[in-house]
């Protein structure tokens, strides 16, 4: 499947190679948000998140991200990390994902400044991370070459006004004003034993594609993909919806007219089977696309690249063969227009 | 099941008054608060951080304390609520000048002495320091803070175990100049302070204690102000003498000793610290440390008897269960619920196992362990139960249930249901995802085919953003609970909701203030 590649070539696979080995567990659904968890039995722990390793996170100057990772295994800085500090200290993100070896220390020179007009450097230390919202990722990864700090600030102002949120260039007003929403989403969906990755919907559309390298680095990262990331865009969906609150009501509902226990509890149990078996064939739906692979650098064994396909946008890392983590986002052109193939309503 | 209430409740006329807005606003009021003070502890959640929690807790508080302070007071009181809510409770009492309350005024200052003591130690020098925080300075704290710390009989125990925590109450309580001044005066003997000096000490110090215990409570003043030379007392010499002799160490607590050989003795291991001070140990600390010691190869006994189930089912999933541990928590249910003025024929018992119920890292394991702290408790006041997991697993009582996975509860209900129960209780936090409204769609149904089993849900988990705890539908109310023998939080809801007069008076009658009722 693989060839050896030199640096800057690319190689194309497809979806499947990036969800080998897993399986999709049952289907989990809140309001707006559904998740597809992905298990599998390929755990591989030689490789942790800054999470679960309490890397220091700190600037050097603006548009330099550095992280010391105290750790003696290899650290996969998420795509997209950002941390927002209560410093007099500018916060900043990721515009791609990083690799740091056992002990290292890494300063990324193109991070992106996510609160414009302050100043001051983030102090070393460890801090909470959080992934870039969904609609600022594409924007992200595409300029993830670029050293100008300012490179997010136009998006941000874009994306807050959005929302309502009027203050140019500040993610973290959007973070404030939506606080409450974004903590619920952390609350509402629930690791699974042997979970290493999701697919996430958002009102039946895939909006992405999440995958760790194990189940620990999985439940250390999960946090900040469901807040800030995917639950940017469940509040996006309510918007869209006249900020209406989400009915508590799954999405496949029982029929009013049921005349025993027993048929209720063949009902519940014939449902379920649906919603799994939509979950499946979401996951099917996805397993042919084409996905390009632009390889961007190799750190201890394992390369970066950039994935671009028809409709996700993300970046994979790999050692030799092996896919060990990849972000997906579903492009934003994707997310607007897609009409994916629902399961017919259940009806007796 | 109202019978619980209603036999606790005083069948005296009752004096106090309500007005129309205390009855309309109390229900609500009054539910939010005993959600928070059922289950708050101040730490995070799985679910919510701590700041989160705290805000939430404070708005609960605040909201009963406005409507009445003595209802407010006395709902401190309840079995089973938290230490944390009791802390800021008391805080909120001592900060408010006092200013109407539908009890006498002597009910307060009695329920302020009674909250305080039923505090574990440090949790009461902890609310000695947030009083210390909010700068809440008037003649009634000062004088809780001196007579609780100044009359313990254990003042000299704490004085090498908490000396900082002391140092900065007693020097909030006297100021710092006073505290400086008693320093230099308390150096003295007795007989060698002027009139004036007398006097001060007989103000500030003496008039708090029992008169035999006068010159061991000056030495540990001495001790916690800061000076250790000359005292004799056994402790507080154990402490000044372990910095060069480590054996001295024997009579202090572990963690003190602790401290002193991370500073003065490095070639000696914390096993060694444990083995030399096993015999000081704290109830709690037995238990606690038991990792440890099995690390350290120390021996340290426990007995299960004097923990309460949570606790226990928390050791448990920690240790490993042992027959004395299941026997234990048998005798413990079989207690409870021979209290509980209810008997069920049959019982079911749906128990959330899913991965929340882990609780957040600061509290793990809190809530699965209360959940089946529960189960025992429930399936025992019942002569046949039937307790399963959300995917319809059956379990034993007095056996561990390891959380994890999602939250689908509506298919285990209906599982529940066809055992034709009496009544049915689900132990849950209230976050279902797979998918979130089965549980509560499924109940309607049930409904609707004409089942009317009660069903009743408890919850273990404060939830910050809702309040209160979290429902899983909304045709079934959720009671807050943190341990079996606050089993009674829900029912006291439930009577404020449908007859305030009525309820207040339970609750007066159940916290035993009913004595301060006027007579009729």
């Amino acid at each position: 499947m693989f060839r050896k590649r030199k640096k800057n070539t690319s190689l194309r696979i497809e979806v499947r190679e990036v969800l080998r080995g897993c399986e999709a567990g049952r289907l989990q659904s809140v309001g707006y948000m559904q998740v597809i968890p992905l298990v599998s039995d390929l755990n591989d722990d030689r490789f942790v998140s800054p999470v679960q390793c309490d890397a220091d996170v700190y600037t050097t100057r603006y548009g330099t991200l550095g992280f010391r990772n105290p750790s003696d295994s290899v650290m996969i800085v998420p795509c997209h990390a950002g941390y927002v500090v209560k410093q007099h200290a500018q916060d900043h993100a990721m515009a791609h994902a990083g690799v740091v070896a056992a002990a290292g220390d890494r300063r990324y020179n193109t991070a992106a400044c996510i609160q414009a007009s302050q100043g001051g450097f983030i102090k070393k230390g460890s801090y909470r991370m959080l992934i870039l919202p969904h609609a600022l990722r594409e924007h992200a990864l595409r300029k993830r070459g670029e050293k100008n700090y300012q490179k997010l600030w136009e998006d941000i102002s874009v994306f807050n006004q959005r929302f309502g949120v009027t203050s140019q260039g500040h993610l973290e007003y959007f973070l404030q004003a939506f606080k409450k929403e974004l903590d619920e989403f952390v609350a509402e969906f629930e690791c699974v034993p042997r979970q290493i990755g999701a697919i996430v919907l958002i009102d039946d559309r895939v909006v992405g594609i999440e995958r760790a390298p194990s189940h620990a680095y999985w439940q250390s990262i999960w946090p900040s993909l469901i807040r800030e990331c995917y639950g940017s865009l469940a509040i996006e969906a309510a918007k869209a919806n006249g900020d209406r609150p989400p009915e508590r009501s799954p999405r496949l509902s029982l029929p009013v007219e049921i005349a025993s226990l027993e048929e209720l509890e063949s009902l519940i149990a014939e449902i379920a089977s649906q919603e799994d078996e939509r979950a499946r064939s979401t996951v099917r739906e996805l397993l042919d696309e084409p996905l390009d692979l632009q390889h961007e650098e190799t750190v201890a064994d394992v390369s970066i690249d950039t994935a671009t396909s028809e409709h996700f946008t993300g970046q994979v890392i790999r050692e030799g063969e092996k896919i060990v983590y990849a972000s997906l986002p579903a492009t934003s052109a994707f997310v607007k227009s897609q009409e994916w193939t629902r399961a017919e309503p259940f009806a007796i | 099941m109202q019978n619980l209430i209603a036999t606790q409740v005083d069948d005296r006329k009752q004096a106090f008054v309500l007005t129309e807005t205390q009855r309309e606003l109390l229900p609500l009021a009054f539910g939010s608060f005993l959600d928070s003070v059922a289950t708050a502890t101040g730490r995070g959640t799985f679910y919510n951080s701590r700041e989160e929690q705290a805000a939430a807790v404070e708005a609960a508080h605040r909201d009963l304390f406005d409507i009445d302070r003595d209802v407010y007071t006395a709902a401190l009181m309840l079995p089973g609520v938290t230490d944390y809510s009791r802390q800021i409770g008391v805080r909120r009492l001592l900060q408010a000048t006092r200013d109407g309350g539908i009890l006498p005024a002597e009910f307060e200052a009695v329920a302020i002495t009674c909250l305080v003591r039923g505090l574990p130690t440090q949790r009461m020098l902890k609310l000695f320091g947030m009083l210390r925080r909010d700068r809440v300075n008037n003649a009634r704290t000062r004088r809780l803070i001196l007579s609780e710390i100044l009359g313990a009989d254990g003042l000299e125990f704490w004085a090498v175990k908490y000396r900082e925590k002391l140092r900065v109450a007693l020097t909030h309580a006297w100021g710092r100049r006073m505290a400086s001044i008693l320093r230099n005066v308390l150096a003295k003997s007795p007989g060698d302070r002027t009139e004036k000096e007398s006097k001060i000490v007989r103000q500030n110090v003496n008039r708090f204690v029992r008169d035999h215990a006068v010159d061991r409570v000056e030495q540990c003043v001495r001790f916690v102000l800061g000076e250790e030379n000359d005292v004799t007392l056994d402790r507080l010499a154990a402490y000044r003498d372990a910095k060069s002799d480590f054996d001295r160490g024997a009579v202090l607590p572990p963690e003190t000793m602790e401290g002193l050989r991370s500073r003065f003795h490095k070639d000696r291991t914390s096993g060694e610290v444990l083995e030399l001070t096993k015999s000081q140990l704290t109830t709690g600390q037995r238990i606690a440390v038991q990792r440890k010691a099995e690390q350290s190869g120390v021996e340290v006994k426990f007995d299960p008897a004097r923990y309460d189930a949570v606790r226990l089912y928390v050791y448990a999933f920690e240790m490993g269960m042992t027959d004395a541990i299941r026997q234990t928590l048998r005798d413990k249910a079989e207690a409870a619920a021979a209290r509980l003025p209810v008997r069920f024929e049959r019982v079911g018992v749906l128990i959330d196992a899913s991965q929340s119920m882990m609780g957040h890292d600061t509290q793990a394991l809190r809530p699965i362990a209360t959940a089946l702290a529960l189960r025992d408790l429930l399936s025992t006041t019942a002569d046949h139960a039937v307790a399963i997991t959300a995917d319809g697993r059956a379990t034993e009582s007095y056996e561990l249930v390891e959380p994890s996975g999602d939250t689908s509860l509506a298919a285990g209900l209906v599982q529940l249901l066809k055992a034709e129960p009496d009544v049915v209780f689900v132990l849950s936090d209230g976050y279902e995802n797979a998918p979130s409204g089965r549980f509560g769609e499924t109940v309607a149904a049930v409904r609707r085919i004409g089942i009317q089993t009660p069903i009743h849900q408890f919850t273990p988990v404060f939830a910050a953003e809702s309040q209160g705890v979290r429902t899983l539908s909304d045709s079934v109310i959720a009671m807050p609970v943190s341990k079996p023998e606050a089993i009674g939080f829900g029912l006291l809801k439930a009577l404020i909701e449908s007859d305030v007069d009525r309820g207040v008076a339970a609750l007066f009658g159940m916290t035993k203030v009913a004595g301060y009722l006027p007579a009729a």
